[in-house]
């Protein structure tokens, strides 16, 4: 089954802007994938100094400069990445199931389970991402990786809860559905077996678009030092480091904080293209 | 000759989609008169909603292919400027749509509706003038207290009342042209006639002439002075009322009549299990009396 | 065999009564083809959607062999009185192949085993007049008369004693409806089916129901066999209704009552 021919892709392939993305996004997860393979200096990424080499700007040897206890860069951009999707992956994974499964049981059962579960998400929904984020943080004695990752995901998983609510909301009242109930059908059967799949398109658009978000969201945090520890390389703890260096060290910030902008912008543009293609609004 | 109010000729229209190119009407001839009342009658897929599309000039997208003409009033529309089409739409060329409902907006009061089109007969007609002009308009189609109307909006009139609105707002600049697409098929069958006979009405005296697009045969019977016959894009068979009815030629005309259940109650219609393709078998064209 | 005793039911919307049904009295006997007739508003939908469970009615009862049948059934209960609807679009799932829409009936009702799954679904679309090879596609492939027939197997999937169907042909083209209305009448016979045939067509209902009532309004204009409803209409809204009917022959205009 060539996934190039298929109807899909020749309507995903109208807007340039989509294949540039899914490019993008292509690119940087082979690389992050394939760390250890393509970079210079693995070892650069844990406990390693080299105060010899210590700051110097772009070079052939290093081609994004070294950093103030002379690691390479490049090697650990590019190893900030995993962090970076590991976090969006594991986010997603926990804010999406509890979400959906919400949204559905809202949507469909109806009654005081709906108000219930619709109220508890408007409070999550209230407060900004960021803020819910660092106040859970807080609670926790001290910052690291994991306890970011479990924290933004209890800001994300409301948003599922209001995209799969509307949907379920606006299928209910689908032939099919009051064909199944009318069966016999368990409640259980119509919400996942009936309406989830009428949620894929939505769901899968919004997953890749939240993929950039939640990276940008997770970069914020560590840049204000809640992020993954020293010495992983962390994308937003580096652009936080050389920020008081600008400008003279320019380096140190800009190529973290480009690869920033370059995966979210990916995954903005394949998440458009996947909204175009399945016409779609989330 | 100068009687001819829409002249089409040899009207193609083909979509360039995925799977290919789908040519949708396949060099179409029809001709109606000042004043004339036209049915075109086929079932879903023969290119008879595109027909009125096409006339009102809302197919420009990149991936349609039109060819031929469309004559209106000596003039070729098909490949007519936006600036112009927005001139000749909702002045001399009106449309009414199956669901009276969809074609109102939701969130605007009838008044307001009715001022839109009346901006098309005077882009300089205050509100006061337009809101005499619209009761006036709804006086003569005997809806009685026309303020009430004028004040609701679209959700508070019955299907009925909606149609017979529309159908005035159509017609209050005296188009030309009356495009009718499935205008009864929402309503209950008591409520279609009458929206049937205010549309003739209206139309009889302005001298309007009537493209009604529809599938059912009983419409057609009850309406149309001619009738145009469509067949997956292709035009079968042309004829006044009388000949189409009283002697239909063509086999797919035949069997669209057969179709239908008679009140006699002599059973189901017969269907044939193995039709022939009815778009290979020539046109019939009825000997002009 | 289905009794309608006494059945009434009311809406109220934003301080407006609506009432829907005032008291019902109906007797469907088995093998019936019969027509309930009506324009919007006459409450035929909603008394349909009553006797399928999904509205609970206000007073009355629905007995069905005798025996009451509440708004909560049982699944033996689903089992006999299937439904076929209106909108052959939204009644299959888009999301699911022919075969998987096919399959859910069967696998709820325990119809056959597992592994006869597939062949069951084969035999249920040769019944509609379907090929096996529909069994793999979705359903916006398919035509409006080939998704109805979909729709008719998959009513006849749990082995039903009843149908419902609420203008199960209204939205076909007419010479697809010819096709599904003969298809309804012969599955009929051959599986010895009761139906309740909704609709506002009445030349469909003069040639395919034998039993007929006339709903206005939530109230009952007029009922009885067929063709002594049409040879001679009693109500003034019957006449009515009939006259309306748009005719294509001229046979058919004069058999039209006249109207007082």
């Amino acid at each position: 089954m060539n996934i190039f021919k298929s109807k899909y892709f020749y309507k995903y392939s109208q807007n340039p802007l989509s294949i540039i993305g899914l490019i993008i996004v292509l690119l940087v997860l082979f690389m992050a994938i394939f760390a250890p393979l393509i970079t210079p200096f693995p070892e650069h990424v844990g406990p390693f100094t080299d105060f010899g080499n210590k700051s110097k700007p772009p070079s052939w040897q290093n081609i994004f400069g070294t950093d103030k206890i002379g690691r390479d860069i490049f090697t650990r951009v590019i190893y900030g990445y995993r962090i970076s999707l590991s976090l969006g992956i594991v986010v997603l994974a926990i804010a999406v199931p509890i979400g959906t499964a919400m949204g559905l049981c809202a949507g469909y059962i109806g009654k005081k389970t709906e108000i219930i579960l619709m109220r508890i998400t408007d409070i999550f929904l209230a407060i900004p991402a960021l803020v819910l984020a660092l106040s859970i943080i807080g609670l926790l004695d001290r910052p690291n990786l994991f306890y970011t990752m479990i924290a933004v995901s209890m800001a994300w998983w409301p948003w599922y809860t209001r995209l799969i609510y509307n949907i379920t909301r606006s299928v209910r009242t689908e032939g099919y559905i009051s064909a199944a109930e009318i069966m016999g059908a368990s409640k259980f059967h119509i919400m996942f077996k009936e309406i989830l799949p009428n949620c894929l398109p939505s769901l899968l658009t919004k997953i890749t678009l939240d993929l950039g978000f939640v990276i940008l969201v997770g970069s914020s945090l560590s840049f204000l030092g809640l992020g993954a520890q020293a010495p992983t390389p962390d994308l937003g703890t580096m652009v936080a480091k050389g920020a008081s260096l600008l400008p003279t060290s320019w380096w140190f910030s800009l190529f973290p904080g480009f690869a920033i902008l370059l995966i979210v912008l990916g995954f903005n543009l394949v998440g458009d293209g996947l909204k175009d293609m399945f016409d779609v609004d989330v | 000759m100068f009687n001819s109010l829409l002249k089409i000729e040899d009207l193609e229209l083909s979509f360039k989609m995925y799977e290919g190119i789908s040519t949708v009407l396949k060099k179409i001839n029809m001709e109606l008169n000042k004043g004339e009342k036209v049915a075109l009658v086929g079932e879903s897929g023969s290119g008879k909603s595109v027909t009125t599309k096409l006339i009102l000039g809302l197919l420009n997208q990149k991936n349609v292919y039109k060819a031929g003409k469309i004559i209106f009033n000596q003039r070729d529309i098909l490949n007519l400027s936006e600036k112009d089409f927005k001139k000749i739409r909702g002045n001399n060329i009106s449309i009414i749509f199956q669901d009276p409902t969809a074609a109102l907006n939701p969130v605007f009061k009838i008044k307001n509706q009715f001022h839109e089109v009346n901006l098309n007969y005077n882009n300089k007609i205050s509100r006061k003038d337009s809101y005499v002009r619209s009761c006036n308009a709804l006086e003569k189609v005997s809806i009685r207290d026309p303020e009430r109307i004028m004040e609701s909006y679209p959700f508070q009139l019955s299907g009925g009342l909606a149609q017979r609105v529309v159908i005035t707002m159509a017609m209050i600049n005296k188009p030309d042209l009356l495009l009718a697409d499935e205008p009864s098929t929402a309503l209950d069958v008591t409520v279609q006639n009458q929206a049937l006979d205010l549309m003739d009405d209206l139309t009889s005296q302005t001298n309007t002439a009537v493209l009604l697009i529809t599938h059912n045969m009983g419409v057609v019977r009850k309406f149309a002075e001619k009738v145009y016959v469509i067949y997956r894009g292709v035009i079968v068979e042309e004829g006044t009322k009388k000949q189409i009815f009283e002697n239909p030629g063509h086999p797919y005309t035949i069997a669209l009549l057969n179709s239908i259940p008679k009140l006699s109650g002599e059973g189901l219609p017969k269907h044939d299990d193995n039709p022939p393709d009815y778009a290979l078998i020539p046109k019939y064209t009825h000997k002009s009396l | 065999m289905i009794k309608i005793d006494n059945i009434s039911k009311k809406f109220i919307i934003k301080n407006n009564v609506i009432h829907a049904l005032q008291n019902i009295n109906l007797l469907i006997e088995e093998r019936d083809c019969y027509a309930i007739v009506g324009e919007s508003g006459s409450g035929k939908t909603t008394l349909a959607n009553i006797i399928l469970g999904i509205y609970k009615q206000d007073q009355g009862k629905i007995l069905f062999h005798g025996e009451e049948i509440k708004k909560y059934r049982t699944i033996k209960e689903r089992k006999l009185i299937q439904f076929v609807q209106q909108n052959p679009t939204s009644t299959l799932n888009p999301k699911k192949t022919i075969r998987d829409t096919l399959a859910l009936p069967l696998k709820i009702h325990n119809i056959v085993k597992k592994k006869n799954l597939d062949s069951k679904i084969k035999e249920l679309l040769s019944y509609v007049g379907l090929d096996s090879e529909f069994m793999i596609r979705y359903p916006d492939t398919l035509s409006g008369g080939q998704k109805q027939r979909v729709a008719i197997a998959r009513a006849l999937a749990s082995e039903p004693k009843v149908l419902i169907l609420d203008e199960p042909t209204s939205a076909l083209d007419v010479i697809v409806q010819a096709k599904v209305l003969n298809l309804l009448l012969d599955i009929k016979n051959k599986f010895n089916l009761t139906y309740v045939f909704i609709t506002h067509d009445l030349s469909v209902v003069r040639n395919i129901a034998n039993k007929l009532v006339v709903m206005n309004r939530g109230k009952i204009e007029e009922y009885g066999e067929t063709k002594d409803v049409f040879s001679n209409p009693q109500s003034q809204y019957t006449k009515e209704l009939i006259n309306a009917i748009p005719t294509v022959l001229e046979s058919e205009d004069k058999l039209k009552p006249k109207l007082d």
